[in-house]
């Protein structure tokens, strides 16, 4: 593994020093991204993305050492053809994703200036479903610590609105309230992971070319008992039957007590559909709340919904899921702390569902304009009586991950 | 969440720097406006208006600017604060590489440009005295602010928060303070003064939110 990690980071290195001089915009063009290098000293349960059922990015199978990996080399391109019209695409470089180049995310934004109080604009493309109140930087990573919560991994890992969203605004003189709805399709699968492996914390939201893992102890249901298996993927963004989804969505932002924001989102799979891949019907509700005290920000998100399927012959398998995290950050000059707490459950009368708790803190520092500096402790603590089927595994296990990020950013 | 902006009002009496019309002695007043934790306050509006409009009302003479010029540089409206007499005017400016928006949608004035690199609007009038915000459709992160003002003497407070106002006459004033900062729904503070008078230091407080530091990275999702 090593030669191939230290080849991939002389690579990355390269793409780097290429792109870092490069200038920032040029017209109505602009290209940003950064890359992000890493020290870890990863969880020593095998962990969701080797097929095992830890729920930390980095994973050892019990030989836990300090390494070096790359966290990503992200580079993002905006243009504003005209004044209306903004449009954002994001490629992803890592070497935990199955092609060389992946797509974060690519879309477009219209929306006509307004001199009245109501402002209208409509986005289509493939986005990420506007929920999380802690990914807001470029390569839709957070300001205050390198791992998502729970809520947002998921997100991440297997939500992407390939449609269109229509909106409206409207902007007082001190509430702004904006209301929105969307249409989309290609991410019927979308509850699979959540239902196979629970809820996981990590900061490698799955690509639009990519696929996610599901764990060893699934995949062997599907060969007879003692027979070999290898790894089994799902496609995440597939249309299964003819069913658009749909999502509605509200924020109230007001500058002296913050925002809030809620969200119901319904896939409209058929869960007895199926091609090549399973449609799951996967249904949810969102909420979040920020607010900040000086240079103290707090951020609240909680999600409660439910992700069904029906297999012919077997009936309907329905996984109800719940998480929920607080997040209190300071900044301070250049330096930011973080820390946030997940709680997290499902439940599925055939698995038995999970529940558990992480805590993560992050300190960061950024000297320079292009150069930032993460350390970063998470603790999960997780109980999941599936593991027994793993290699009769521990119900329960703690995860402990510690990583420091460098992310130089162009 | 709130913070509170202190205002020390030093009032430096029989400061005989110059005459207003009519050969009044004239006086000055300095102000030192900090947050609570007392940093100096960048950007806040220092207005006096005379309680006697016989000195100088709003149809009077005004020493307060007709015209102002707001750049755009490096997605930034330079300056943050203008302040302008009702029916004067501000000309917008790109100075960035990129192309930019201005609009407005405020009840005493709506407006919209699109500025190409270095290109300038004609200059916009504004004839009625209140706040106009200021936003870039295509930057969302742009904001401004324009003061049109009644007031015959009217200042923004530099970096270091210290505001000077010279050349003002014998007679009872209001200073009024208003900071983009200040909470929504909160009476800016008002402090009177009557020149030429002894040295006073007076303080007020009232609630203000900063904004959300901008962080470098954001992305448009």
């Amino acid at each position: 593994m090593g030669a191939t990690i230290f080849h991939r980071l002389l690579v990355a290195c390269l793409v780097a020093r290429l792109l870092v001089p490069s200038p920032a915009a040029a017209g109505d063009y602009k290209i940003s991204g950064y890359t992000d290098f890493r020290l870890v000293y990863p969880s020593d349960t095998e962990g969701f993305l080797g097929g095992g059922l830890g729920k930390a990015r980095w994973a050892s199978n019990g030989q836990a050492t300090i390494r070096p990996e790359l966290g990503a080399v992200l580079l993002r391109g905006d243009a504003t053809p005209f004044p209306a019209l903004h449009a954002v695409v994001e490629l992803r470089y890592d070497t935990q994703q199955k092609t060389v180049l992946d797509i974060l995310d690519a879309f477009a934004r219209y929306r006509p200036v307004s001199v009245t109080r109501w402002r209208w604009g409509i986005k289509a493309g493939a986005f990420f479903p506007p929920i999380s109140l802690e990914n807001s930087d470029i390569g839709w990573v957070s300001p205050w610590t390198l791992t998502p919560s729970a809520i947002n991994s998921w997100v991440g890992d297997e939500l992407r609105i390939i449609g269109s969203e229509a909106g409206v605004e409207w902007r007082g003189d001190v509430d702004h309230i904006n209301l929105a709805g969307a249409l989309f399709a290609w991410n019927q699968p979308a509850g699979v992971a959540i239902a196979d492996r629970g809820w996981v914390l990590d900061d490698h939201p799955v690509g639009l070319l990519d696929h996610v893992r599901r764990p060893d102890a699934v995949a062997a249901t599907f060969v007879p008992p003692g027979q070999d298996y290898g790894p089994l993927y799902t496609d995440e963004f597939h249309q299964v039957d003819g069913n658009p989804g749909w999502y509605l969505t509200a924020n109230w932002d007001r500058p002296d007590y913050g925002r809030l924001t809620a969200l119901y989102y319904d896939n409209n799979a058929d869960p007895a559909a199926h091609d090549s891949v399973a449609a799951w019907r996967t249904k949810f509700w969102s909420a979040g709340a920020q607010t900040q005290a000086s240079n103290v920000t707090l951020i609240a998100q909680g999600m409660t919904g439910s992700t069904a399927i029906e297999p012919a012959g077997v009936g309907m398998i329905t996984t109800d899921f719940r998480s929920a995290f607080l997040l209190i950050g300071w900044q301070r000059d250049n330096w930011r702390y973080a820390l946030r707490g997940d709680l997290f459950s499902t439940s599925n009368s055939r698995s038995g569902g999970e529940h558990g708790h992480a805590v993560t803190a992050a300190i960061s520092w950024k000297p320079y304009r292009w150069l930032r500096l993460t350390s970063e402790l998470m603790k999960i603590d997780s109980w999941r009586p599936q593991r027994q089927l793993d290699d009769n595994g521990p119900k329960r296990i703690g995860e402990t991950q510690f990583q420091v990020a460098a992310k130089l950013s162009f | 969440m709130r913070q509170f902006l202190g205002v020390r009002v030093f009032a430096a009496g029989a400061l005989l720097l110059e005459t207003l019309g009519g050969g009044a002695q004239a006086a000055s007043v300095s102000l030192t406006i900090t947050d609570s934790d007392g940093h100096a306050l960048a950007d806040a509006v220092v207005s006096v208006m005379p309680v006697n409009k016989t000195i100088s009302g709003p149809d009077g003479p005004s020493a307060t600017p007709i015209a102002a010029i707001i750049d755009q540089r490096n997605e930034t409206f330079i300056p943050y604060v203008v302040t302008i007499r009702r029916g004067g005017s501000v000309t917008f400016r790109n100075s960035d590489k990129t192309r930019h928006h201005v609009y407005s949608f405020a009840p005493i004035k709506q407006f919209e440009y699109v500025l190409k690199p270095t290109e300038s609007s004609p200059p916009v009038v504004f004839d009625k005295p209140g706040i106009v915000v200021l936003g870039c459709n295509i930057h969302d992160q742009m904001i401004a602010y324009v003061d049109v003002t009644d007031a015959p003497w009217v200042t923004v407070t530099p970096a270091s928060g210290v505001a000077h106002i010279d050349g003002l006459p014998s007679g009872d004033f209001v200073i009024t303070i208003w900071h983009p900062f200040i909470r929504p729904g909160v009476t800016p503070p008002t402090r009177k003064v009557s020149l030429p008078t002894q040295d006073s230091t007076t303080a007020v407080a009232v609630a203000i939110n900063p904004p959300h530091p901008r962080d470098d990275d954001s992305g448009a999702y």
